[in-house]
């Protein structure tokens, strides 16, 4: 296990009434994202869709490598790294 | 308590002093696509995003919000995406929610938790299902005041259904009404309902805005014929009634090209004969240009002659007298797509 941080947007935190970033303890992407659904359980639905995979209009971010199938969400993490899920720029 | 939804968050509204007092915005940055009340009187409200989906809202105090872990919610694996909660309507202890894509859950435990009703979900057409501009949409529940198995749902641009074994079994309900969307292969589908209302003392008797125009139904929905006498245009989205006056309000609009007021004259017009004719209503409407909608979730009654009006430009207007006076609530909000009655 790896101690990552996962960071949300504002729109998300305010949801939750917990903090922007969460520190919690993964082998995976994915593993990291389920120990914050874990804690916030409310997320789930705002970040992954019907398919398990991330939201079409959500970007999410391992470090600087973009999280884009469900093969990325199998990624190593490391300590120190950081999950970070952002709102994609969708539209003009 | 007047429950506003827009584009950027929930406001809500209540009289004060012959004023009115603006509270908000709760959420701020999500839409807010409805209201309900759950049984013991908690306050219900859906979000959506195009960025983050959607989910439900409960609360006591209109204040502070927390959110339904279990809403409804399409099988994980499949193809289908829960994307709004477009109404949430309660009878007694039962909670119904209409969502897109298009379909209806129920609620048994206050809306800590949903399942969907397959009777209706599943139905041999679904495949031909097609969605109109505002998406495939079930956005309309009317529940039957003294038959809580009886129901209609209304669903873009599919058609009305009506059930009354409680949701096992559904029947498209549509005869008279011109198809919006035709399909080549099933004849009961392709109609584009808005809005539909009951009248609960007698509950055979239903009122629609439609995409095709303004219709009702004197047989639950078996047959449904036009009522546009002295309206100037037939299509409109909203449509509500008083039950203490049995007057019914819809606001027409210029075509579904345009989707304006007609010449600009935003107006809300008004049936005193149960459809029979039309017109505008009463005095005080806003005497200066106002080219904006009002989408189907935006007008309300509140039961004592209070009609509440919330427009896609953010401007509410409200009558306190069943529609003989408007006034104009000083506010712009932003866009509105919905206006509820909360109570409290």
């Amino acid at each position: 296990m790896a101690e990552v941080t996962v960071s949300i947007p504002g729109l998300l935190s305010a949801v939750t009434g917990g903090p922007r970033a969460t520190a919690v303890d993964a082998v995976t992407v994915g593993g990291a994202l389920d120990a914050l659904f874990e804690v916030y359980p409310e997320l789930r639905v705002h970040v992954t869709d019907e398919s398990g995979g991330i939201r079409s209009h959500v970007s999410c971010w391992h470090g600087d490598r973009r999280i884009r199938g469900r093969d990325d969400l199998n990624r190593q993490v490391s300590d120190g790294d950081e999950v970070i899920v952002l709102q994609a720029v969708s539209g003009g | 308590m007047i429950g506003v939804g827009t584009e950027k968050g929930a406001f809500f509204i209540r009289s004060k002093g012959g004023g009115w007092v603006i509270e908000g915005p709760r959420l701020p940055g999500w839409r807010v696509t409805t209201f309900g009340t759950g049984p013991g009187g908690a306050h219900l409200l859906a979000t959506g995003s195009n960025w983050f989906g959607a989910a439900i809202h409960t609360s006591d105090d209109l204040v502070s919000w927390r959110q339904i872990v279990d809403g409804p919610k399409w099988p994980d694996g499949g193809e289908r995406r829960l994307n709004s909660v477009w109404t949430i309507e309660s009878q007694g202890d039962v909670l119904f929610a209409g969502v897109d894509e298009a379909g209806l859950f129920r609620s048994d435990d206050g809306g800590e938790s949903w399942e969907p009703i397959d009777g209706l979900n599943e139905l041999p057409s679904r495949d031909r299902w097609h969605p109109g501009f505002g998406g495939l949409a079930a956005h309309r529940v009317v529940v039957d005041p003294t038959d809580v198995r009886r129901i209609w749902v209304g669903i873009s641009a599919v058609g009305a259904f009506r059930t009354t074994d409680g949701g096992a079994s559904w029947v498209s309900v549509n005869d008279g009404v011109p198809k919006t969307a035709a399909d080549d292969e099933v004849d009961d589908i392709g109609f584009c309902v808005h809005s539909l209302v009951i009248d609960p003392d007698d509950s055979d008797k239903l009122w629609r805005q439609d995409h095709q125009g303004v219709f009702r139904t004197s047989d639950g929905g078996d047959h449904w014929e036009r009522i546009e006498d002295g309206l100037p245009a037939g299509f409109g989205f909203p449509l509500v009634r008083d039950p203490g006056t049995g007057n019914l309000f819809v606001v027409p609009q210029q075509s579904d090209e345009h989707r304006l007021p007609v010449d600009g004259r935003f107006r809300v017009y008004r049936s005193t004969d149960g459809g029979d004719s039309w017109h505008e209503s009463g005095t005080g409407q806003p005497d200066h240009p106002l080219y904006a909608g009002v989408l189907r979730d935006a007008m309300a009654v509140d039961g004592r002659g209070g009609v509440f009006v919330g427009s896609t430009a953010g401007t509410l207007h409200a009558s306190r007298d069943a529609g003989d006076t408007w006034g104009t609530i000083p506010a712009v909000l932003p866009r509105i797509l919905s206006v509820k009655v909360m109570g409290a």
